[in-house]
């Protein structure tokens, strides 16, 4: 097997780094791919909290490339899925821990036994940001549609290519269409020309994901989740599918009662 | 006394050789001492009390291999004479040999320390010996200790009690929530979905090699 190492980066905090890590990282398990999550924010760890793993770690990825215990020992498979591990990071540590050297060869290790490794990066430029993107294959972007975010995911981009990661995919989270239908928000096409690079999704702005985070289960889990269909369908571009992206703009009213009485 | 003893001060940890016994006893029972100890050491300066003993540089090499054998290279070793420093040695470590002679020396052996104030997130708290938190411990917390563990709050995080392998050690703590709860070589968590609405303190314990959670009785 030799799987994809996807890393999931922003620069800008707070725009779903770890929600998209964990949903679309469900997403790709529940479509019968080996999928292992890293979280590289080591010190400030919450991928474990947001999937509900928190009470089942014993040891971290500092355990591992310490060589106090064997990787599979480190990976906390999930209560949901099986096919779903995650990697937790330590908490009491600093992203000095680990060095861009052993970021690689873990990644290279899970490669020959996952199809996909989404490294959940921290925010920032520094090296907890170094760690995460070492021996990826490609980048993914996840930007609000913020000045400050697109701002942030722009110097992203440049850093990425700087290290040889091109092309790098663009997600675009916490879309408001009512906002947008109004003017009053960034819509996708702003940002695409600012940013110029493949999108790979949409996801809308939806109270649910801070429902489902605070539970420890992902939104992709509920069918009827707007959101969690959002990132069911990035997964499936992931594996090549052709899927439209989802129209964010308002929906006419025939179409409303189209998919409420399940037409469409 | 015993072939070492251990004390602490305010600069880190003193160990007290007892050279009437043999060399080989004393090796052992420091060899025996770090197994114990895992690593409590860690980030601690160590001193090795040598007094007026006279010992061969070749005696002083195996002390030192030993306690690098066990304690990561942060960890600092000198060694303390009793008033001169005629023999004071470097280790092999960066050690700056002039030291300020020891003072405040407390008594180490059995002791239980006290921590007051909240234990947040990302915070780990070691101890060799027994624990009193005065404080919560919050979720993602660590708290660590070789005898018991007692919580004067709400203990949410990481609890590891008797992590030398005592498996007597208990946890206590006015309201027992863990995330993760670890006794000697046992881990446990509490059940998934359980909305624990007790109020009063619990204890945690080993009972037929499994953790029991139990009201405390007064």
């Amino acid at each position: 097997m030799k799987g994809k190492a996807i890393v999931i980066t922003s620069g800008k905090g707070g725009v779903g780094k770890t929600t998209t890590t964990a949903n679309l990282g469900t997403a790709l398990a529940m479509l019968d791919k080996k999928v292992c999550l890293i979280d590289a924010d080591i010190g400030l760890r919450n991928l474990d909290v947001v999937l509900g793993l928190e009470n089942r770690i014993v040891y971290d990825l500092i355990d591992v490339v310490e060589e106090n215990c064997r990787l599979e020992q480190a990976m906390i498979k999930d209560k949901r899925n099986p096919n779903l591990f995650l990697l937790p990071a330590a908490q009491t540590r600093d992203k000095d821990a680990v060095s861009e050297e052993q970021m690689k060869s873990l990644i290279n290790e899970l490669k020959e036994k996952m199809d996909y490794i989404l490294v959940d990066s921290p925010a920032g430029i520094e090296q907890g940001f170094r760690n995460a993107i070492a021996g990826v294959d490609l980048g993914l972007i996840v930007a609000t549609p913020e000045v400050s975010s697109v701002r942030d995911a722009d110097r992203i981009i440049g850093l990425l290519e700087a290290e040889g990661l091109n092309d790098p995919q663009l997600l675009i989270n916490r879309l408001r269409r009512d906002m947008v239908g109004r003017g009053d928000m960034m819509n996708i096409d702003d940002i695409v020309e600012i940013l110029a690079i493949e999108i790979l999704g949409v996801i809308p702005e939806d109270e649910n994901i801070v429902i489902s985070t605070n539970k420890g289960e992902p939104i992709v889990l509920k069918d009827k989740a707007y959101s969690g269909k959002a990132f069911n369908n990035i997964a499936k571009r992931l594996e090549g599918q052709d899927i439209p992206l989802m129209t964010i703009e308002k929906e006419s009213l025939f179409n409303k009662v189209k998919r409420i009485v399940g037409l469409s | 006394m015993e072939t070492i003893n251990t004390k602490m001060t305010a600069k880190g940890v003193i160990i007290d050789f007892d050279w009437e016994h043999n060399f080989e006893a004393i090796k052992n029972s420091l060899k025996d001492h770090f197994e114990e100890a895992g690593s409590f050491y860690e980030g601690t300066d160590l001193y090795f009390k040598v007094g007026t003993k006279e010992l061969e540089l070749n005696n002083f090499k195996e002390l030192f291999e030993i306690a690098e054998n066990y304690l990561s290279s942060e960890t600092g070793i000198y060694l303390v004479g009793q008033e001169d420093n005629k023999e004071r040695l470097n280790s092999s470590k960066e050690s700056q040999p002039k030291r300020e002679p020891i003072i405040e020396e407390v008594s180490f052996k059995g002791d239980t320390v006290l921590v007051k104030g909240t234990i947040r997130s990302g915070q780990a708290v070691e101890h060799p010996h027994n624990l009193v938190i005065m404080g919560d411990v919050n979720p993602g917390a660590e708290v660590k200790a070789g005898g018991d563990i007692i919580v004067f709050g709400r203990l949410m995080g990481l609890v590891h009690a008797g992590a030398g392998g005592k498996k007597d050690a208990q946890v206590a703590a006015l309201r027992l929530t863990p995330t993760q709860i670890r006794i000697a070589n046992k881990i446990s968590r509490p059940p998934e979905d359980s909305n624990d609405q007790i109020f009063s303190p619990e204890k945690a314990f080993i009972k037929e090699e499994r953790i029991i959670v139990e009201e405390i009785d007064f």
